[in-house]
């Protein structure tokens, strides 16, 4: 138990309750808020991914749908490569056959993750005996800016974010109790954090290093059966995971591909680019607060937890440099590590705001919090209300039509072909964006010249299509090329279509 | 022997190794404002900047005596741009000018300085008001956050009135502590100085000395108190005077139009935009922090002073809401009642931090904490001051100058009211409504009949300037009748002249 002294902030519990659930319906209804927009607000190419995968399961199996969806539907799913068990997917598969296919289903699962992650932070602190700082670092869990965008999009993240939180309030729990059923609860969350997305092992190693680390003697580590009883069950499901994925499917391998540029680590800018990215996430004076946080956590145990976390996520930083100065969404995983830091530091403030006599001030401190909560959620509502994609979608189904469904395309494109592939029910191989290409360049890879790569791409193809304004600009060599050799059969807003066959 | 000099030597509280850190920090936050030091003072509130600078150069020229006659006179009558506040920074600058030539830079070191001056009163207030260590953190936040690094070295009165109140609130605080006549004296002369320099800030220092009277001292013990009344009355001379002149003589009625918006209190989106102003120049954590933490402060000796500022600055706010949102400059104030707010939750995190953390190691990791913490503001803030260049804008503006003749005659819908075209184009200009000033003044109940207003400000002109395209685009009704019934006197991409004079057909 970190704190014994108990002052309350209300001395009727069932107001600390109330703030709570009030927090946590909040919480839900501003990301329910706005709900069917299309999911493009938040890297819609991870997002759209997954609705292909969804929806090509859901065809699989739905009798009613035309054959030719039902076909285009499960080769779009089966095109996409395996990366993670496609957890999130089943989980709207199951949604959509009860209620239909909708885009916004994943979304209300992330959402709820999410929510269930902060209920993680929130026993963490009880568990701690910090309650009152608990209600602190549980509203800047569910209403942290980037959080509430990043918890609604159609990706593992949300999943393993709230598994992550988990993981660390049953690592703590098993410390502090040391029974098997801890232990047990310990191994299976993290090792599912782990299977969700396999990133989680970064903070929950760190973490459960830290926390082992903390019992001081090592021979006493090596003999305890418990933590070798935790570590083999949270490796498990992983291990046959990817036992699955890379030997039996054999598909999991090209997930590895230009993921490692250990170049980037030895240049400066990487770590000032990293630092501002994370404090950015994460907001600089809640990571600087948290930071400070673990040295008032009064047990080594807690502090050790802590810091382990914070070094995995260094050690993840390390292993992925592209990705974490390119893809905020890698940096989710330091959420809840910033709002468990908050936990002490806040504790202490609301413990002493408790102290003091008359209920004006503790009425004004809640009326504070929920304050800033309601200016979050108001900021959120802005930004959400101010960007409506939804008529995008009949965009994409013309030019779907106007291509047709059978085409052999070739497609330069801001998102990889999704939203085509997934509104106008039309797909294609890719020719490299202009980031492709430096990213290869940046894996060192050497390319081959303009003609020959341009020969391979379009052979067997019937259309070359553009859908990227931006990219037709920064192309012009192959802008050029297309103009001169081949004749373009449509043009309009956003797109251009040069027919290939002579 | 180490571990014992870091224990007994760097971490307790010697006088020594906090007057070296707070020099340092002093030292660093003035070097970090003189990054990009040249650039012209167009990055943060240019309009009020170079009205200063039109104002100061004005001044100088008066003592110019190399200067061509003509040059002199218009540099004169362009720096004749009106009176808000008394030119003080613009009298600091001008005379320096006179040793050292007209450098618009000169003012960056001097709004720099102020405000870093302000820096050491804030030290000595915090730790007054708390401990050593959060009076170091107090200042470091006021040292460094972005928006206050930006926006606290240019050409306008606010660093240096943000220095004066915080050696006012100093001063006061020192009073409530001693009663002694020394200290009310002070507080008097940096108070009465500080309403002087910008009249804004009786709101913080009334806020902070109404909190000690009636919270601190007693209502009735402070009206049988001589001192309060010399430092009530110290507080109002300079600044009433100097009104009073200038309503009488230097016409400062007009300053009080177009600021008083009352009916945007029933309006929620205001207090949303304002707490959106707060987050994003000093951020919602900062505030929220400072503002949980006056709920630590000890009830009769700080708390007081600290709810004082905080009404303070809400009556502020209440008093001007749409100057709140649309000029950043206004929170400036703002920064060091965080910082002081913040003083009582510092000094319970490190009383429990050195209960819980007595050893070597956690100090040394607070420290580094505490070096990142400000490492990641500083870089930001370079970053803004390094990416925001102007250095082309002088020659362009000194190109329309020339080809307007520098006479009079011009009516612009240009940048910044037609300051940047006076200051680098030495080109006097009626300034053209903005759609800003336009929405304004419906937001006053004022109607804007724009055809009458055109005939009327363009009557006698010259030339028509447009500089600002995006603008002109808002105004359609002025780009038609520009654009189809005068002949185009010069043309660019960055700008058009119509020729007033010659009317293709009359309006």
């Amino acid at each position: 138990m970190e704190n014994n002294v108990s002052p309350k902030l209300f001395s009727k519990p069932w107001l600390i309750v109330a703030l709570v659930a009030m927090l946590f319906i909040g919480a839900l209804g501003i990301r329910l808020y706005d709900l069917t927009d299309l999911p493009n607000d938040f890297y819609l190419v991870r997002q759209y991914r997954s609705l292909l995968i969804a929806r090509g399961m859901y065809y699989a199996h739905l009798p009613t749908a035309p054959e030719w969806q039902r076909d285009i539907a499960v080769a779009q799913w089966k095109g996409e490569g395996l990366i993670e068990p496609p957890i999130m997917e089943s989980l709207a598969v199951l949604t959509y056959h009860i209620i239909g296919e909708h885009i916004w289903v994943g979304r209300v699962y992330a959402s709820l993750f999410w929510l269930a992650g902060g209920l993680a932070i929130w026993l963490l602190a009880n568990e701690l005996s910090m309650r009152e700082g608990g209600i602190i670092a549980l509203a800047y869990f569910l209403f942290l800016p980037f959080g509430m965008t990043a918890s609604q999009a159609f990706m593992p993240d949300s999943l393993m974010t709230a598994l992550i939180a988990w993981s660390l309030w049953a690592l703590y729990l098993w410390e502090k109790r040391r029974t098997w059923k801890t232990a047990i609860l310990a191994g299976v969350l993290t090792g599912l954090a782990i299977l969700v997305k396999s990133v989680a092992v970064f903070p929950l190693l760190g973490a459960a290093v830290g926390l082992v680390l903390s019992r001081g003697s090592l021979k006493r580590i090596l003999v305890d059966k418990q933590t070798w009883a935790v570590a083999a069950i949270t490796a498990i499901p992983t291990v046959i995971y990817y036992f699955y994925g890379l030997i039996i499917v054999g598909t999991l391998g090209g997930q590895f591909a230009l993921r490692f540029f250990p170049a980037l680590l030895k240049d400066p800018s990487f770590y000032g680019r990293w630092l501002f990215i994370a404090a950015g996430i994460v907001g600089f004076l809640a990571m600087f607060l948290s930071l400070a946080g673990i040295l008032l956590f009064r047990m080594n145990a807690t502090r050790f937890l802590v810091v382990g976390a914070w070094f995995g996520y260094i050690v993840f930083g390390f292993v992925f440099p592209y990705h974490f100065i390119t893809h905020e969404y890698y940096h989710l995983p330091l959420i809840p590590i910033v709002a468990i830091g908050l936990i002490p530091v806040a504790d202490l403030l609301v413990r002493q705001v408790a102290q003091q006599k008359g209920w004006l001030l503790r009425a004004m401190f809640a009326g504070l919090l929920l304050l800033a909560v309601s200016m979050q959620m108001w900021e959120e509502r802005n930004y959400k209300v101010s960007n409506d994609y939804r008529p995008e979608v009949s965009y994409w189904q013309e030019l779907g039509n106007l291509i047709g469904h059978d085409t052999n395309i070739i497609e330069l494109s801001g998102d990889y072909g999704y939203r085509l592939a997934y509104f106008g029910w039309v797909s294609g191989s890719q020719w490299l964006t202009n980031a492709d290409d430096a990213l290869r360049a940046l894996a060192g890879q050497t390319q081959s010249d303009f003609a020959t790569t341009f020969a391979e791409q379009i052979s067997g193809k019937d259309l070359f299509v553009i859908t990227s304004a931006p990219e037709w600009e920064n192309q012009p060599e192959l802008r050029e090329y297309l103009t001169a050799h081949y004749r373009l059969i449509d043009q309009g807003d956003g797109y251009w279509i040069f027919n290939l066959k002579p | 022997m180490r571990k014992l000099f870091f224990r007994y030597f760097v971490f307790r509280e010697h006088p020594w190794v906090w007057k070296v850190s707070l020099i340092l920090a002093l030292l660093v936050a003035f070097g970090l404002r003189m990054i990009n030091l040249t650039n012209p003072p167009l990055d943060f509130a240019p309009t009020r900047q170079l009205f200063s600078a039109l104002k100061a150069r004005g001044m100088y020229y008066q003592y110019v005596t190399d200067a061509p006659d003509g040059k002199r006179q218009l540099a004169i009558s362009l720096g004749d741009v009106g009176t808000v506040e008394p030119p003080v920074l613009e009298t600091l600058v001008s005379q320096t000018y006179r040793l050292t030539g007209e450098h618009l830079w000169i003012a960056r070191i001097y709004s720099s300085l102020f405000w870093v001056l302000g820096g050491l009163a804030l030290f000595l207030l915090i730790r007054e008001l708390a401990s050593t260590s959060a009076a170091m953190i107090g200042t470091l936040f006021y040292l460094f956050v972005p928006f206050g690094v930006i926006a606290s070295r240019t050409f306008m009165p606010d660093p240096l009135m943000v220095a004066l109140i915080i050696f006012a609130l100093w001063t006061l605080f020192r009073w409530q502590n001693t009663a002694s006549w020394k200290w009310a004296i002070l507080f008097g002369i940096f108070a009465g100085a500080a309403l002087f320099v910008k009249n804004l800030s009786a709101f913080i220092i009334v806020g902070g000395f109404a909190g000690v009277i009636f919270g601190a001292r007693g209502l009735k013990r402070s009206i049988r108190d001589p001192q309060a009344w010399v430092m009530a009355l110290l507080l109002v001379l300079p600044g009433g005077i100097y009104m009073l002149y200038g309503m009488l003589k230097l016409d400062m009625s007009g300053q009080f139009a177009l600021r008083f918006f009352p009916k945007m209190w029933i309006d929620p989106a205001f207090y949303f935009r304002w707490a959106y102003t707060v987050n994003w120049n000093i951020g919602l954590g900062a505030t929220l922090l400072a503002a949980l933490s006056v709920f630590l402060a000890d009830p009769r000796r700080e708390r007081p002073l600290l709810i004082g500022l905080w009404i303070g600055y809400l009556v502020f706010g209440m008093t001007f809401p749409y100057h709140f949102f649309t000029h950043d400059y206004y929170q400036l104030p703002f920064i060091p009642v965080v910082a002081v707010s913040m003083a009582p939750g510092l000094r319970l995190f490190f009383e429990r931090f050195y209960e819980r953390s007595p050893g070597l190691f956690p100090r040394l990791v607070l420290v580094g904490v505490v070096l990142a913490g400000l490492a990641v503001p500083s870089w930001y803030a370079r970053v803004q001051m390094v990416n925001s260049d102007y250095q082309n804008e002088p020659s362009y503006w000194a190109e329309i100058g020339d080809k307007l003749g520098h006479g009079p005659g011009v009516i612009g819908l240009t940048q910044d009211y037609g300051y940047r075209l006076a200051y680098w184009g030495w080109q006097g200009s009626t300034a053209w409504f903005t759609s800003a000033d336009i929405g304004v003044r419906y937001l006053a109940g004022q109607d804007v009949d724009i055809m009458a207003k055109f005939k009327e400000d363009t009557a006698g002109k010259q030339y028509f300037l447009v500089t600002m395209f995006g603008e002109l685009d808002n105004q359609p009704v002025v780009k038609d009748l520009l654009y189809t019934h005068y002949p185009i006197f010069a043309q660019t991409d960055e700008y058009v002249i119509f020729d007033l004079q010659h009317p293709l057909i009359q309006p």
